[in-house]
């Protein structure tokens, strides 16, 4: 199994992992051989990477985080609350606080686990994959932080209906590719306060949800908005929230459509750290993903090449390699895995993006 | 004493040997009948990288098909990492795992040629009483397998990257003479990464701990390329080491530097830049002085702005005598330093650009929240990346170090 490019996949191939739509659904269950017409609509659906299975890497185990069924049923409860939610304000919040609870003892059960998300869910429609996206990672770095499972649970709902106001935006200025007018731009920031009164409202929720949606495009130097708060004016929730918003949307494409690699993605981050982002969260933050996600090719020093099989927190860049072409370019059979970290004369010098190995 | 069958295999085995114009299929052959004779489990060969540097490589591996558990090929891996390391003459090492639910059992030999060991051959079985028969026939063939070992990574070298013996002995003097271990000191990080060019570059990068615990860290580039330039870093090497490990300040080191070099140095017409920094990891305080070296950049990690920390100063082998300055930077938890060779910002992708002063800020800056290792290591992908396909021209050497708690 490695991961590929969709420009790349050709009829013949076989799905290495299932396909889900963004409301949860399978499209294509794994094992399944891919046609010219199975292709084009993937590509339709605005999915850009997805899981090949290739004999000669074999199988990869992929730990995940939080199960698919966990993941499925936060993604369906989210979409049902969202779309109710104006509504029917008292509505499924056992069902929200239900999926919550699951994902972080799914969690906290898998303490060491990083995320090695390369998510192959369809764009379209794409927010409510998006919020159950935000709240696990948010949940993971505030559990890093030393959070407790009362303040976890906060942050959790908060994730989940950080993007509440979006429901109220009109369709054609969240999806559209092409750089917005201020007016819309204006609109589009509304998201914040309208999703803030929407939570506000709901008795059974805390009240720090509803700030949450306020306050996660504030940035901390002040220059978000609505408000420019800064620094630990920010809550607390809504600081680590930012991050992990930003974070999925650089790497599902969201944002302007260039899709980003992790690597690339928390480079940003890093980069922007003190300025959009609170540092202590940052600081955490990176430490849960996956650099080279497993199913990445790469190249060594040696000038031999394998597949990323295992990651670790302590050594992001130093994954655990399964070597396949030795230095000659000559097929290694049986292949045999590598830990970077205990081994050091041996690094990575490139990911190979396209092509055969 | 041999017996009759172990004869005829070792028999066997040689005439394999003395056929072999250094095809890489004669390993497979040879660890086949191996494995099918000793009727062992698993038999595999292992090449140490022939410039002495970095990198194994599997020759052989023949396995009983089905029954071997899946991890089979990596614990091999390890075993023969373990044995190649340990450098004994003729040691046959013993150990036993548990793989999958089954108890294995490992018989690794290391095989050394002229002092130099060049690979390994290891044996994996079920059973796991002693195989005299393997010890005895392998102390008879270990050399030969050695020689032969020896032939192939020579004519390897040869054919496929054309190095001569010369650019080989440069280059095993400069890999040789790069630091083996950095001790890690508690709050601090510290690595470095040196990528030698085909045609080897004078680079020069030494990282140790001086008398009165300070952390010193050398850095210089010695004008030429090959043998020349390998022996003058040499002296350069033996010379610092010698004045700085007492923990003397780093311009008095470079003024007996030059002081002792000078005199050679201008006679073969050449010149080494070089600078030397102290730190101290309690107080945070870097010291350096600089003999026309790169200077170093400082990452600040409060302000998120760099520097360049310039301290002015004659090349090593410039002027007689000369006085050298000193200059010290406070540090903080956060920052990081990055020293490098101007193989790093002269590295030229195929479009004819250098990588240049801006794109190590950049990559420095966007992973300046990890450890040295990290940062290290990302520079290192993201210069590999912009080389591309482009042969790099000159050695690639820089250390960085991160002031952590």
């Amino acid at each position: 199994m490695r991961i590929m490019s969709i420009e790349k996949v050709e009829p013949g191939m076989k799905v290495g992992r299932s396909i889900y739509s963004a409301n949860g659904k399978t499209l294509l269950a794994n094992g399944v051989k891919l046609t010219s017409r199975y292709i084009e609509r993937i590509k339709e659906l605005g999915i850009v990477v997805i899981y090949i299975y290739d004999e000669s890497v074999g199988a990869i185990q992929i730990d995940d985080v939080v199960s698919e069924k966990t993941r499925l049923e936060a993604i369906k409860v989210t979409k049902e609350a969202m779309e109710n939610i104006k509504l029917n304000p008292t509505l499924h919040l056992a069902s929200i606080n239900e999926a919550v609870n699951d994902i972080i003892n799914e969690l906290l059960n898998h303490c060491d686990t990083m995320v090695n998300l390369v998510d192959i869910r369809a764009l379209n429609d794409y927010i409510f994959g998006h919020s159950v996206n935000v709240a696990v990672l948010s949940l993971i770095t505030a559990i890093t932080m030393g959070f407790n499972k009362d303040k976890l649970r906060i942050l959790g709902a908060g994730a989940l209906f950080h993007d509440v106001g979006k429901t109220a935006i009109p369709e054609n200025i969240l999806v559209r590719a092409t750089p917005l007018t201020d007016d819309e731009e204006k609109l589009l920031e509304e998201h914040t306060t309208i999703g803030f009164h929407i939570l506000r409202k709901i008795e059974s929720l805390s009240l720090q949800v509803a700030h949450i949606a306020l306050q996660h495009h504030e940035h901390y130097d002040g220059t978000g908005y609505p408000r420019k708060i800064k620094g630990d004016e920010i809550n607390e929730f809504a600081r680590i929230i930012t991050v992990a918003d930003i974070y999925d949307r650089l790497t599902s494409g969201m944002a302007g459509g260039l899709r980003f690699s992790p690597l690339q993605a928390v480079e940003l981050i890093i980069a922007n750290s003190g300025k959009f982002f609170a540092p202590e969260v940052v600081k955490r933050f990176i430490h849960i993903i996956a650099l080279f996600p497993i199913g990445t090719l790469v190249v060594l020093n040696t000038q031999e090449k394998g597949v990323v099989v295992e990651t670790f927190r302590d050594f992001p860049t130093r994954p655990r390699v399964r070597l396949l072409v030795n230095s000659q370019g000559n097929k290694i059979n049986p292949p045999y895995e590598m830990e970077l970290a205990s081994n050091l004369d041996f690094y990575i010098v490139r990911v190979i993006e396209e092509g055969e190995l | 004493m041999l017996e009759v069958k172990e004869g005829k295999l070792l028999y066997q085995v040689c005439s394999l040997l003395l056929k072999s114009h250094a095809e890489p299929e004669i390993f497979e052959q040879i660890a086949e009948q191996l494995f099918k004779n000793l009727q062992v489990s698993c038999c595999s060969i292992w090449s140490a990288s022939p410039n002495g540097g970095v990198g194994q490589q599997r020759l052989a591996f023949s396995s009983v098909e089905d029954t071997m558990p899946a991890d089979l090929p990596t614990l091999d891996f390890k075993a023969s990492l373990q044995a190649m390391e340990s450098k004994g003459a003729l040691s046959c090492q013993e150990s036993q795992v548990i793989a999958g639910k089954q108890k294995l059992f490992s018989l690794t030999i290391p095989l050394s040629s002229h002092g130099h060991v060049v690979g390994a051959i290891c044996f994996w079985f079920f059973n796991g009483a002693i195989r005299q028969d393997i010890v005895s026939l392998m102390t008879s063939l270990a050399a030969d397998l050695a020689q032969g070992l020896h032939n192939y990574q020579s004519f390897c070298a040869h054919s496929h990257r054309r190095l001569n013996k010369e650019l080989e002995i440069a280059k095993q003097i400069q890999t040789s003479f790069l630091p083996k271990k950095i001790a890690q000191i508690a709050g601090n990080s510290i690595a470095f990464q040196s990528i030698t060019a085909y045609e080897v570059g004078g680079d020069y990068l030494d990282i140790f701990q001086t008398q009165n615990n300070l952390v010193g860290i050398a850095l210089g580039d010695v004008m030429g390329k090959g043998i020349p330039a390998a022996l003058w870093m040499a002296m350069t090497r033996v010379t610092l080491n010698t004045i700085a490990k007492s923990g003397v300040q780093p311009h008095v080191v470079l003024e007996e530097v030059n002081k002792m070099l000078y005199q050679d140095l201008v006679e073969r017409d050449t010149f080494v830049t070089l600078l030397y920094a102290l730190y101290e990891p309690v107080k945070k305080v870097l010291l350096l002085a600089n003999a026309g070296h790169l200077p170093p950049l400082v990452f600040h990690s409060i302000t998120g702005q760099y520097e360049l920390f310039k301290v002015k100063g004659p090349y090593i082998g410039g002027i007689e005598n000369r006085k050298y300055q000193l200059a010290g930077v406070q540090l903080i938890a956060g920052d990081v330093v990055l020293f490098y060779s101007d193989g790093l910002t002269e590295a030229t992708n195929s479009s004819g650009k250098q990588f240049g002063l801006s794109n190590i800020v950049d990559v420095v800056s966007k992973n300046s929240l990890f450890d040295a290792q990290q940062i290290v290591d990302s520079l290192t992908i993201h210069v590999s990346q912009y080389l591309g396909n482009c042969q790099q021209k000159d050695d690639i050497t820089f250390a960085c170090l991160k002031v952590v708690g």
